[in-house]
């Protein structure tokens, strides 16, 4: 029994002391992906507001809906309100824990459902600083870890963590500033593929909700400056419930035309 | 009373009611390259609007979708049409089985430019040929929503007849046609008609494939002329009975047809691979006096490739496509698929660049090209981008070249010369 209790303290002390920045890294994301999983679905009404170099404003609205897919990535379904012209559009998104995602687009005017190509995810969403990279899910399979070092955020704990995505990407980095409180990012640098500052997303207005019996956070904002165009995009959650149970056949291909 | 009152406030209040309308306002100048005919029209000025309107709740929706186009310049683009006019409704609890009837604009092609699987809507041929105006079909559905996909039945009750340009139009023959007739055995311009369908829609991992049976009139391939001739054995030949329609105004005649067919697209990394396929069997032998001669519908195949590939880079942080695709009918002779349509054995090369700017900017340029028929081109270049959250402009170019070879214009040949652009300018609201 004594053995045991020793074999136990040695475990937690390697743990504690003697892991790399890397896989502490990844323990700190693995932690982040558990109190962030279990929300089941969402749905939510979301506004981003497009800021150019001059300060001129331009407003987008969305509706989304997510739901959860144990031991794979979520899917979700985008449904585009304003622009006018882009009313009924809608996006749909299987995202996977590997290999490329797979994504449809509804079209209204044509009644179409088209499947599109997914890997080219450095693009820009509806000509914002948020390219569908920033917004879609993110798995911790597909990006490599390191600890950078523990930070005070707000007066509690924190951690300064870097993220380099193993797959096909438009950044080579991206260094996370993590709450230990909400569980997640307050703030991400985004490094482009020469390895310079691009883009500094800050994430505010958390607020906790209850799916099932599991408590969680959300960033309701997230403010986008693009350090190199001077532009910014703000992206707001309005209205949003998560645990909203969503059943596998409203994110098929059929469901868009419904 | 009042229980009953409670009763129905409670169930309507669980109900998520929705309503979302929208709908455009567009005007639109075309000016055609002048042919020097005194009778054609060479520009265009139309007002088109279109509105929409759905309500849904948790187990029913309706949809109204239609539109109007006025030309001031010529009279027979003048046009009403309804595409959605439908109510549907779940029938079981789960959700599962879902039920409609109505007006329904159908969508079943994957490519670009060619589609022998999306033949369920008629179309307005007064508009451009690689995307047709569609005009709704009346339906009533029966469709299973699974987790793999969707299986549907449908029986369409009557021939929506398609709509034809005017004698003034550029786009047209220079005839005034007659209004199309469905053949049905031995009956000529019976409207109501037994027209049914199954399909299938099936999603794996990184492709879609859907499979469909139909049982209709046909909407593409009709036959122009006259079903009223007799045989002059003096002159050893078919004379109309009707001289002065048969030249002035013939009437195209659609065929009822088994049509067997399916798509499938496949997303490869940043290539989209799409094939469609189909095979028809025509059912009724009436033969049609055309300018050619004794003409009957043909059995045929029609299928078409495509490839899309996204470019892995950006220079502006747009996205730009490149698109190839072929499209051919099988099982005839040459000669017959020039009489089947414009695009009997075609490739098209485009590129779309979306410069994914705040004015949602986009350029598309696309050559279409006859493999089979020599200098057979059509040239297409357009340019659209918003000018506010409610405004957007589009300018474009189309050139038809496509010099007559022989007595009779075929396909793309009756479009020769009518070259012309275009600018839109739309107000969504």
């Amino acid at each position: 029994m004594r053995g045991l209790f020793l074999c136990f303290c040695l475990v937690w002390v390697g743990l504690s002391f003697g892991a790399t920045p890397e896989e502490k890294g990844l323990e700190i994301a693995k932690k982040m992906q558990a109190a962030n999983n279990g929300f089941i679905g969402e749905e939510s009404l979301m506004e981003m507001v497009l800021i150019d170099a001059y300060g001129a404003k331009t407003t987008r609205l969305m509706k989304g809906m997510v739901m959860e897919v144990p031991k794979d990535g979520d899917k979700s379904i985008s449904i585009f309100q304003n622009p006018k012209d882009v009313k009924g559009t809608k996006m749909l998104t299987h995202t996977h824990k590997s290999g490329d995602d797979d994504q449809w687009l509804y079209l209204p005017t044509v009644r179409r459902v088209k499947r599109i190509s997914s890997s080219n995810k450095s693009s820009s969403f509806m000509g914002s600083e948020f390219s569908y990279e920033d917004l879609g899910s993110q798995e911790i399979e597909k990006y490599n870890y390191k600890l950078l070092n523990d930070i005070k955020i707000g007066g509690s704990g924190g951690w300064k963590l870097e993220r380099v995505p193993k797959t096909k990407s438009g950044y080579s980095k991206m260094v996370m500033y993590v709450s230990q409180k909400y569980m997640n990012p307050v703030k991400v640098e985004y490094f482009d593929r020469k390895s310079e500052l691009l883009k500094v997303a800050v994430f505010s207005n958390f607020k906790g909700f209850k799916a099932g019996t599991k408590s969680l956070w959300r960033s309701n904002k997230i403010h986008m400056k693009n350090v190199q165009t001077k532009k910014e995009s703000i992206f707001e959650w309005k209205e949003r419930s998560l645990g909203v149970k969503h059943k596998d056949r409203d994110f098929n291909k059929t469901a868009l035309q419904r | 009373m009042k229980l009953a009152l409670i009763a129905f406030l409670i169930c309507f209040s669980t109900f998520a009611q929705e309503w979302a309308n929208k709908g455009e306002v567009s005007f639109q100048w075309r000016q055609f390259d002048n042919d020097n005919v005194q009778l054609s029209e060479d520009t265009g000025m139309l007002v088109f609007s279109r509105v929409e309107s759905v309500y849904t709740d948790d187990e029913n929706r309706h949809v109204f979708r239609g539109f109007a186009r006025v030309d001031q310049k010529d009279g027979d683009r003048d046009f009403m049409a309804f595409e959605d006019v439908y109510f549907s409704h779940y029938l079981d609890s789960e959700q599962k089985w879902l039920a409609l009837a109505g007006y329904k604009l159908f969508n079943w092609t994957a490519t670009e430019a060619f589609h022998p699987a999306d033949v369920i809507n008629s179309r307005n041929f007064d508009s451009d040929l690689e995307y047709f105006e569609k005009l709704g079909e009346p339906t009533v559905e029966l469709t299973g929503l699974f987790d793999w996909g969707s299986l549907s039945f449908f029986i369409w009750p009557r021939f929506e007849k398609p709509q034809f340009p005017g004698n003034r139009s550029r786009l047209g023959f220079g005839l005034d046609l007659a209004r199309p007739e469905a053949i049905q055995g031995t009956k000529v311009g019976e409207e109501w008609a037994l027209q049914g369908g199954i399909r299938l829609g099936y999603t794996l991992d990184d492709g879609d494939l859907s499979f469909h049976v139909i049982h209709h009139v046909d909407r593409n391939f009709p036959i122009v002329g006259t079903t009223e001739f007799t045989y002059n054995p003096f002159l050893q030949t078919n004379i109309p009975n009707n001289l002065a329609a048969f030249t002035t105004s013939p009437t195209p005649y659609y065929f009822r047809k088994t049509q067997v067919g399916g798509t499938l697209q496949y997303a490869l990394s940043n290539l989209l691979i799409k094939f469609e396929g189909a095979y028809r069997i025509f059912q009724d032998d009436i033969e049609v006096l055309t300018a050619e001669g004794l003409r009957k519908p043909v059995d045929h195949s029609e299928v078409a490739f495509g490839l899309e590939y996204t470019l892995p880079f950006s220079l502006d942080g747009g996205d730009t496509y490149l698109f190839f695709e072929g499209g051919t009918i099988l099982g005839t002779t040459k000669e017959e698929r020039a009489r089947l349509g414009a695009f009997q054995r075609d490739v098209l090369l485009g590129v779309r660049h979306s410069f994914n700017d705040v004015m949602g900017s986009e350029l598309f340029v696309s050559l279409i090209h006859d493999v089979e028929r020599k200098n057979e081109r059509l040239y297409n270049l357009s340019y659209s981008r918003r000018l506010s959250d409610l405004w957007k402009a589009s300018v474009g170019v189309r050139i038809y070249d496509a010099q007559q070879k022989g007595a009779v214009a075929r396909g793309l040949e009756s479009l020769d010369g009518a070259h012309h652009g275009l600018i839109t300018l739309s107000r969504f609201f």
